[in-house]
């Protein structure tokens, strides 16, 4: 008995001392509580602002470890460094500082190594990214640099030097709360890393397909139909680099002999699962434009640049001003990379949208054996190239994952629709100093250095994918816009559908040669501009088939064209500015459809409504919302031969346009499960407005914030940890662009001159860190249409923290 | 006498580990330790070890959730489905609280069996 009492407490202690020490209890995605909770090592831990608030010294055993970051009011670091490689050493020590978490799962999300941290439910998205080829592409990327690029790889090295140093000094009680939270911890960074996150960049941007869903679509529709519905090319664009602005570009369709396009190969059925693996957002875009100095009121070129991505917390770009001799700029970059991708300095100002190309193309296979260990190119046998990864388990464990590669690049699927095709894509490649003179990343380093027209044109020859419209604008009065990456030389059509891989020549012939890539520099209207529409004009000699905007850009040069003078409030306005053009062609088309005489007092609310929209799409417009489920519904309808789970593409909107206004009986109209009957476009559209008006049931629609639902996420979807309700304007055609956790991931304006001002606006903060007030600091601002100044400073102005190595 | 003590040392054990960055099971340890050392009974041990290190961890949770404003302890409150922050700073003082005293109660029940059901 007198045992009894300290066997019982012994046991509570140790059920406790368990229970504490646990992760997943009673399966929920807990973290092991006791050391979660315990202040010394837990959460607690992460509130507040550590070190950024500090005057600290480091002596850190390396030779770039020299220079200083001082942080201002907002948090930003501001690097001032003896060279570049101390500089590229900083800045990895200020992202691993902020961004740790954030590089971490980035990249093992890109090279497929998530199951070591998240377990087995990650093991399918794991293996489709390891068979893709991430690891292998990264592993290629690093070689060339190393071997071909070794000052370029110098700065890989240095940066991964400063990410390394500052891991080193980390103790767990540091480690970011999202660590905590997942019971993992930080891995060391590499060369091969920040490969990986820009092959991740490289995956969202030009990673994009639909080959499988055109030939199926063509194959359903016949080729005459198919061509009607999907014309590539909308008749009204604007492109970015109009004819008339093209300059010294000649066929080079001479070099290519006996190229044609192959017969389109019959996708397998359709299956949903399988569907696209990277998901194309059609709300992928962003603005940049610039405007000359005689449309300019300060007399210099003023330029404007905001790129729209999904929007996370912590944002994916990194607010930075880096200072070295030979360099003062400011601007976002990359957490995971060096440099900066958008910014000025004291002479130049640039920036990017996405061109939008599709570099993806898909070749189907024909094996010799069921071991697909060879596949019949040019009626021989050719053995395949098996490439062997190893995907870690959680808990320990391991397992060897081959994946084949053939001439065209590796066959990611064994099954569903894009079974046994090889996927050749751009992002596949890192050539080699003989067809250029340095590295993407090398890109940015030299655009931050930039002086004049001609520097800006030496740092774009290195850069390969994804390919983007690079804006330019210097304070000697340039402006230019380049629409640059190594586009592959197509015939016509070649890359829209599946193609056959049993022959050589069907494979990707070269690229298109630099100086013949499309380019508009000092333009006669004034200004430069893009929003990821059509890159070129008619007249342009080169094929390229894509997905392109065609409202965006339009109306940007619309603006652009009827304001004969712009300064930097009109740059910011523009930029805010949530009037759809989609909105402004279509809706006088629905009204005009519907049936006045028979509408009751409802149906003319609802009509009234809509009829005095001024097309904007403002946080409290009921208007917009009661177009965006007019014009919503009535496209499905309209192509309700095409359903989303059918594998078939739908016309682009603006051809939806054409034919709702040009061809209101055209068959597409006709509902399928209506045999007995012939809808025509006015038809529909008068019964989407009444299902409308019944549903609404003499209501008014709600807002339109309330009705898109806006907010930013999470990167890891965790909880609590993304943002409030976005109230405020903007819609995924107008030039604000705002949709749930998708935006404007950066705003910029840039007013060149004597000493250069630019103002930025950035979703979010410098910090990765939830429990640091500099983690969403800029989220109100950014929300409600604010801008702040983006300071370079000479010396530190006022820092609410330094850090000096020595 | 003795409990007051006890409330002294175990606070003061508590306030050591958190300086020193502890894992969070040293709390039990330390407890037990010094509740096998006083003389107290059983409840007392459990009582004492308990107050004490509830007190030091809920103290400093609450003061990082009060000087922060909130940001983390509000968010995490989010993620564990509790209506505020200061929910995190109770549970955190309960965690703390629970494991010193049932180190306490450990302790004490070994020192009273040995010593034959005496303190």
């Amino acid at each position: 008995m007198r045992w009894t009492a300290p066997l019982i407490s012994a046991l509570l202690l140790t059920a406790w001392l368990l229970l504490g020490s646990l992760t997943a209890l009673f399966g929920l995605p807990l973290p092991a509580l006791g050391q979660f909770f315990n202040p010394a090592q837990g959460f607690w831990q992460n509130a507040g602002e550590g070190a950024r608030v500090q005057q600290l010294s480091f002596h850190l055993d390396s030779p770039h470890a020299r220079g200083e970051i001082h942080f201002d009011e907002r948090g930003i670091p501001h690097i001032i460094a003896a060279d570049l490689a101390s500089a590229c050493f900083l800045q990895g020590y200020a992202n691993a500082y902020d961004r740790m978490w954030q590089m971490d799962i980035s990249t093992r999300a890109t090279e497929g190594a998530l199951t070591q941290v998240l377990g087995e439910s990650m093991k399918e998205r794991d293996l489709e990214q390891i068979h893709k080829g991430f690891r292998e592409m990264a592993r290629r990327t690093v070689d060339t640099i190393r071997e071909q690029f070794p000052e370029d790889y110098e700065v890989y090295q240095a940066y991964s030097d400063g990410i390394n140093a500052y891991l080193d000094q980390l103790d767990p009680a540091d480690y970011a709360v999202e660590y905590k939270l997942l019971g993992h911890a930080p891995q060391r960074w590499s060369p091969y890393r920040t490969a990986l996150l820009l092959k991740g960049m490289s995956s969202g941007l030009s990673g994009f397909y639909r080959d499988a869903e055109n030939t199926r679509t063509r194959n359903a529709l016949g080729p005459e139909r198919f061509d009607a519905l999907y014309p590539e090319r909308f008749p009204n664009d604007s492109p970015v680099v109009p004819d008339a602005g093209q300059q010294g570009v000649t066929s080079r369709f001479s070099l290519l002999p006996e190229l044609f396009s192959a017969p389109a190969v019959p996708p397998r059925e359709a299956d949903p699962r399988q569907y696209v693996p990277f998901p194309f957002d059609p709300d992928n875009g962003s603005n940049n434009w610039a405007v000359a100095k005689s449309r300019s009121n300060t007399g210099f070129p003023i330029l404007a640049s905001d790129p729209h991505l999904s929007l996370t917390f912590p944002s994916v770009w990194y607010e930075a001003q880096i200072t070295f001799p030979g360099c003062n700029a400011r601007g976002v970059g990359l957490a995971g990379a060096p440099g900066l991708m958008m910014g000025f300095n004291d002479y130049i100002a640039w920036g990017e949208t996405n061109v939008g190309h599709d570099v993806t193309d898909w070749y189907r296979i024909t094996w010799t054996d069921s071991t697909r260990s060879a596949y019949l190119l040019d009626g021989k046998e050719t053995a395949t190239r098996f490439v062997y990864d190893t995907l870690q388990l959680k808990g320990g464990g391991e397992e060897v994952v081959a994946t084949p590669w053939t001439i065209f690049g590796p066959v990611p699927y064994a099954q569903g629709e894009y079974a046994d095709m090889a996927m050749r894509w751009r992002a596949q490649d890192e050539p080699g100093r003989d067809v250029r003179p340095h590295t993407t990343v090398l890109t940015f380093i030299k655009l931050m250095q930039a002086k004049n027209y001609a520097d800006y044109v030496d740092a774009l020859q290195g850069y390969v994918d994804p390919a983007q419209n690079f804006l330019f604008a210097a304070r000697d009065g340039d402006i230019a816009i380049r629409p640059n990456g190594f586009f592959p030389l197509r015939q016509p059509e070649e890359g829209r559908f599946i193609r056959e891989g049993d022959r050589t020549k069907n494979n990707w012939q070269g690229v298109i040669p630099f100086a013949e890539r499309p380019v508009q520099y000092n333009p006669a209207r004034g200004f430069v501009s893009s929003a990821n529409q059509q890159t070129t004009g008619p007249k342009y000699p080169y094929y390229y088939v894509g997905g392109f905007d065609e409202y965006r850009g339009r109306y940007i040069n619309r603006v652009l064209e009827r304001q004969p003078t712009m300064n930097q409030r009109r740059m910011k306005e523009l930029q805010l500015d949530a009037h759809s053009l989609f909105a402004e062609e279509v809706t006088p088309l629905l009204i005009a459809r519907i049936d006045r005489q028979h509408l009751d007092d409802n149906g003319r609310q609802l009509l009234r409504l809509i009829s005095e929209w001024d097309y904007q799409y403002a946080g409290d417009s009921r208007a917009a919302t009661l177009f965006e489920s007019w014009s919503r519904r009535l496209f499905e309808l309209t192509f309700d031969e095409m359903p989303v789970d059918s594998g078939m593409l739908r016309p682009e909107q603006w051809k939806w346009t054409a034919l709702l206004r040009d061809a209101p009986t055209d068959p597409i109209f006709d509902i399928v499960a209506t045999p007995g009957f012939r809808e025509t476009g006015p038809i529909l559209t008068q019964r989407v407005f009444e299902e409308l008006q019944e549903e609404l049931n003499g209501e008014l629609p709600v807002t339109w914030a309330e009705e898109r639902d806006a907010r930013i996420p999470h990167l890891g979807r965790i909880p609590g940890f993304g943002s409030p309700l976005i109230t405020t304007g903007g819609s995924r055609t107008s030039p604000r662009v705002v949709g749930n956790g998708f935006g404007a991931s950066w705003r910029m304006v840039v007013e060149l001159g004597k000493d250069p001002r630019g103002w930025g606006a950035l979703p979010g903060g410098a910090s990765g860190n939830p429990g640091s007030r500099f983690y969403d600091n800029g989220f109100e601002e950014w929300a409600s249409g604010g801008y702040h100044e983006l300071t370079r400073w000479k010396m530190p102005d006022h820092p609410i923290g330094s850090w000096i190595f020595e | 006498m003795y409990r007051l003590f006890l409330l002294i040392s175990v606070l003061l054990v508590c306030v050591v580990c958190l300086y020193a960055g502890a894992s969070w099971y040293a709390l039990a340890i330390g407890a037990a330790a010094l509740c096998f050392l006083f003389p107290v009974w059983r409840r007392s041990a459990l009582y004492f070890s308990f107050l004490a290190a509830a007190m030091v961890w809920g103290a400093y949770a609450g003061y990082l959730h009060f000087m922060t404003e909130g940001r983390l302890g509000d968010r995490l409150a989010v993620t564990f489905n509790v209506p505020t922050g200061w929910v995190m700073v109770v549970i955190t003082a309960l965690w703390g609280g629970i494991t010193s005293g049932l180190g306490g109660l450990f302790g004490a029940s070994l020192r009273i069996a040995l010593r034959g059901g005496k303190k």
